[in-house]
């Protein structure tokens, strides 16, 4: 049994003019101490994703359809108290803007070992001790810093406290939405490292949600790529970013600037269209207007999932027809 | 030749679609702050009084028109020299020398009106000005300008304005308008100092720094308009204390002697002694400077809820949507 | 040579105004030299807090240095004032960071990117709207009639930052100052505003000072670069040469963070 089934998950928010679908018909797969990028423009709907597997969706945001099986029991049937110890506890999460994630006014050791207090009420003192002397072992910040207050931190340290924090009840899922944006390039390399390592150490899974390809190619095994509220492509990384199959993943890898001047991928580039068309949820592939590719049906039926391995699938019609 | 001529028809007609656009986004701008505002029941209660009181002053002008004895300041009733309660001939009865209250309170509220939207204006731009020029300006032109704001400040004003009229005698309605003024725009320059140091961090205004602007036009056509919004707030706060400020004046009789105010009324009834025979003489002025105030008062609240977006309850989860 | 920067230090300290006494302070910039051929586009990379957002104000004169000279055309930038600074001005412009912040919301499209025209007192209105029309084209807003009348709020990332660029080009400057003009943008839209630099490097033969922390897109604009780390500049050299044979380790350091498809 995989650790997390999302099943065909559409997503809307309620607006003054009606609902708007944010999310439409995502379904994947994470296994047990497996990393699951999510990688996509912004407003494609994966920030929604996130906060709706911690059932964390605004006041306004609502599941229109779906299921999400966490350990095989219905996250969205939970009521909201059930929802509350099965958050921090098995699902936790690493916040966009870590930075504003800690309270200022109180000293970080505090802040976290609150957290541990809430979830595990059972726990004596020197049990939360000893955790908090372990997590912060595990990010690497000196214990003689445990109760410093967050403005004596540097921008790095404050976000490893940050996933300290959110992995204070050990949980057996992260979520973490972008959480690097914010920091620096050096900055930013340790803390992938240190959520690699952690990875290992503790054998959680993840789900990585950035807009940076290079962040989450290094951090991840599996991605799944958005445009629109819709998975267009998801496989292995391997499969992903050095065979991609759907023209809009072609045009995103082809519009990342990396070190060595260009990036390296197995299939013809087109030339990049980032002025995407509005209507994707008219039925017809929305990314058809941009597309290189796209032929006369792709503008009149809806586009369908095509397998190119048992793992690798794109939402293409055009896709792997040539093998 | 035809060819410029085209391309200057071109760019006159999108020069016209620039003004109407404007126009329509401002008043679609102006209908969305509006719907907000009359959401907020706290702001529909305030705005229906204040029609009510505006009307009230606008009628003032009728009474004398119907019969001279109805002159609020002059008109004397001729059969009645003493203070009578409400009647067919007197609505809300007579003081002691016959004048017909209701007229007075009509006029009560124009000079309210008069009083407070002046006074709340004055202090206002006078606020905004020192406010930007602090904001904007150095260091010294800051601490100086901010020095002075917190003298006045502390300065407890009725108690000044009180000498200054035994000092020179009885002060005319306009000089207590303009001394109010000169009492209460600290307030609003400190609100708008803090303003104006924020947007003055923000990159617009190094854009247009390195357009080469002048310190006038980034004041001016900058921070003005990011500031206005704020300083009309705070002026539906300032009229309230402004009519507070003259009718205690009035009451304690340094109110010009020519005008009829609330405080004025209120003050003759005192003075006469009718202060617990004449509950219909005491009420009406009393009762009508509370709601006017409050009335202000719930105006600015609402006007608050649709400048800022944080004070906003239901709207919140449309923000989060978009 | 276009600009030339020769040791020019910078420390911010608070000043109290009458009373107490000015604390140790932070140098931000740390006794930076370089310069900037006509026509080049020159990167300074750097981390968050090296100073290169400082230096790239300093040239604009937005804030004053210590000590140094920064000259600029020739010209000494510090002692520029009244009209000669004015004058500085239409030709040195800025692209900045934030887009979102860089507009003033009250101002239309039209008359952001013509403000610089009227605040210099060029041509008349019709000559104007058709330097803002050309101008909103060349950047990619076309049709520039349906950019021209709507509000910051009602455009999206890249066209604001779109518009910014038609801003800071209707002067026809011969300097520009790009601060991270694209860290805020998505990544496909960040490369084709790097594609709308290049080209306007090409056509209007423009320097360039590109301030970015990004090694990579330093890679794809700039023909020479220098890396800054704590307010002093520890590598300079052509593009290709200092990321391919980097000789400070820092310029390692931060080469080696860079996200590599590596797979491991």
């Amino acid at each position: 049994m995989p650790l997390l089934d999302v099943d065909n998950l559409t997503i809307a928010y309620h607006t003054r003019s009606g609902p708007v679908t944010a999310v439409e018909n995502v379904s994947f797969r994470l296994e047990r101490g497996k990393f699951l990028g999510i990688v996509g423009e912004s407003g494609c709907g994966k920030t929604t994703i996130g906060m709706s597997l911690l059932g964390l969706l605004p006041e306004n945001g609502f599941v229109r359809e779906g299921r999400i099986l966490f350990e095989g029991s219905d996250l969205l049937a939970l009521s909201q108290k059930e929802l509350q110890a099965f958050r921090w506890k098995k699902i936790s999460m690493i916040f966009q803007a870590a930075m504003n994630a800690l309270n200022p006014v109180h000293r970080v050791g505090d802040q976290i070992i609150e957290a541990i207090r809430i979830h595990n009420p059972e726990f004596s003192e020197e049990r939360i001790q000893k955790e908090i002397k372990e997590l912060y072992d595990l990010v690497d910040i000196p214990e003689q810093r445990i109760f410093d207050y967050p403005h004596q931190y540097s921008g790095g340290m404050k976000q490893r406290a940050v996933i300290a924090m959110a992995l204070s009840c050990r949980p057996d899922l992260v979520i973490a939405d972008e959480p690097t944006t914010a920091l620096d390039v050096i900055v930013q390399d340790q803390i992938i490292r240190k959520i690699k390592d952690i990875q290992r150490q503790r054998g959680i899974a993840g789900i990585f949600i950035s807009h940076d390809i290079g962040v989450v190619a290094e951090a991840c095994q599996d991605i799944m790529v958005m445009y629109r509220g819709k998975i267009v492509e998801q496989g292995k990384r391997e499969e992903v970013f050095v065979a991609p199959v759907h023209p809009y993943t072609i045009a995103l890898l082809s519009s990342h600037l990396t070190i060595d001047g260009v990036f390296d991928f197995h299939a013809d580039k087109p030339e990049v269209a980032c002025d995407f068309s509005p209507d994707f949820f008219a039925g017809v592939c929305g990314y058809a207007e941009s597309c290189s590719r796209a032929e006369a049906q792709c503008f009149t039926a809806p586009p369908k999932w095509r397998e190119i391995t048992p793992t690798h699938k794109a939402l293409c019609r055009l896709c792997g027809q040539n093998d | 030749m035809t060819i410029t001529s085209n391309r200057h028809a071109a760019y006159s007609m999108e020069n016209v679609i620039d003004k109407k656009t404007r126009r329509s986004y401002k008043r679609q701008r102006f209908s969305a702050g509006w719907s907000l505002f009359y959401k907020n029941m706290v702001g529909k209660i305030g705005l229906y009084l204040l029609i009510l009181f505006g009307a009230m002053a606008l009628a003032s002008y009728i009474p004398p028109l119907v019969d001279p004895m109805y002159h609020p300041m002059t008109g004397v009733d001729p059969l009645i020299s003493y203070a009578s309660p409400p009647s067919w001939r007197h609505w809300l009865g007579t003081d002691n020398i016959g004048r017909d209250i209701f007229s007075q309170l009509l006029t009560g509220a124009r000079v309210a009106f008069l009083v407070g939207v002046s006074a709340a204006f004055i202090s206002i731009v006078l606020g905004t000005l020192i406010g930007m020029i602090a904001g904007y300006g150095g260091r010294i032109a800051d601490s100086l300008l901010m020095r002075f704001a917190d003298m006045i400040m502390v300065m407890p004003s009725l108690l000044v304005i009180l000498l200054l009229s035994v000092l020179f005698g009885q002060l005319s309605i306009w000089i207590i308008v303009i001394l109010i003024a000169l009492f209460r725009w600290p307030a609003v320059a400190r609100v708008i100092r803090s303003q104006t140091l924020t947007l003055k961090k923000r990159p617009f205004v190094d854009m247009a720094r390195v357009a080469g602007a002048s310190h006038i036009r980034i004041i001016f056509r900058h921070i003005l308009p990011n500031v206005l919004p704020m300083a009309l707030l705070y002026m539906t706060f300032r009229v309230t204390s402004a009519i507070i400020v003259e009718a205690a004046l009035a009451f304690l009789g340094f109110g010009d002697p020519n005008t009829v105010s609330w405080g004025m009324m209120l003050q003759w009834v005192w003075k006469t002694g009718h202060m617990f025979q004449a509950p219909y003489w005491l009420l009406p002025p009393g009762i009508c400077i509370s709601l006017i105030t409050l009335s202000f008062y719930m105006m600015g609240r609402a006007m608050e809820e649709v400048l800022d977006p944080r004070l906003r309850k239901i709207q919140k989860a449309d923000y989060a949507a978009s | 040579m276009i600009l030339e920067i020769k040791n020019v230090v910078k420390q911010y300290r608070s000043k109290p105004f009458l009373f107490g006494k000015p604390d140790a302070g932070v140098t931000a910039v740390d006794g930076v030299s370089f310069s900037i051929e006509k026509g080049e586009v020159f990167g300074l990379v750097g981390g968050s807090g090296s100073g290169k957002t400082t230096l790239g104000r300093l040239t604009l004169k937005l804030e004053d240095f210590d000590t140094g000279e920064i000259r600029f055309d020739g010209m000494s930038v510090r002692d520029l004032k009244g009209p000669a600074l004015k004058a500085f001005r239409r030709k040195i412009q800025l692209i900045p960071q934030d887009p979102y912040q860089s507009l003033n919301p009250y101002f239309s499209v039209y008359d952001s990117i013509a403000e610089p025209l009227v605040i210099h007192g060029i041509g008349n209105d019709e000559a104007r709207g058709d330097l803002v029309k050309q101008a909103l084209e060349m950047s990619g807003l076309a049709p520039a009639a349906s950019y021209s009348s709507r509000y910051p709020h009602q455009l999206s990332g890249g066209q604001r930052q779109r518009a910014a660029i038609a801003r800071a080009m209707i002067l026809d400057p011969e300097f520009v100052i790009a601060d991270e003009p694209t860290s805020m943008l998505d990544a496909s839209i960040s490369f084709s505003i790097f594609k709308l630099l290049s080209k306007i490097k090409r056509e209007k033969n423009v320097a360039f000072l590109f301030i970015t922390h990004d090694l990579a897109a330093a890679r794809f604009f700039c023909d020479r670069i220098a890396v800054i780390h704590k307010g002093r500049i520890v590598e300079t050299g052509p593009t290709k040469d200092v990321i391919e044979n980097p000789k400070d380790d820092y310029t390692k350091t931060l080469i080696n963070a860079q996200p590599r498809f590596s797979y491991t």
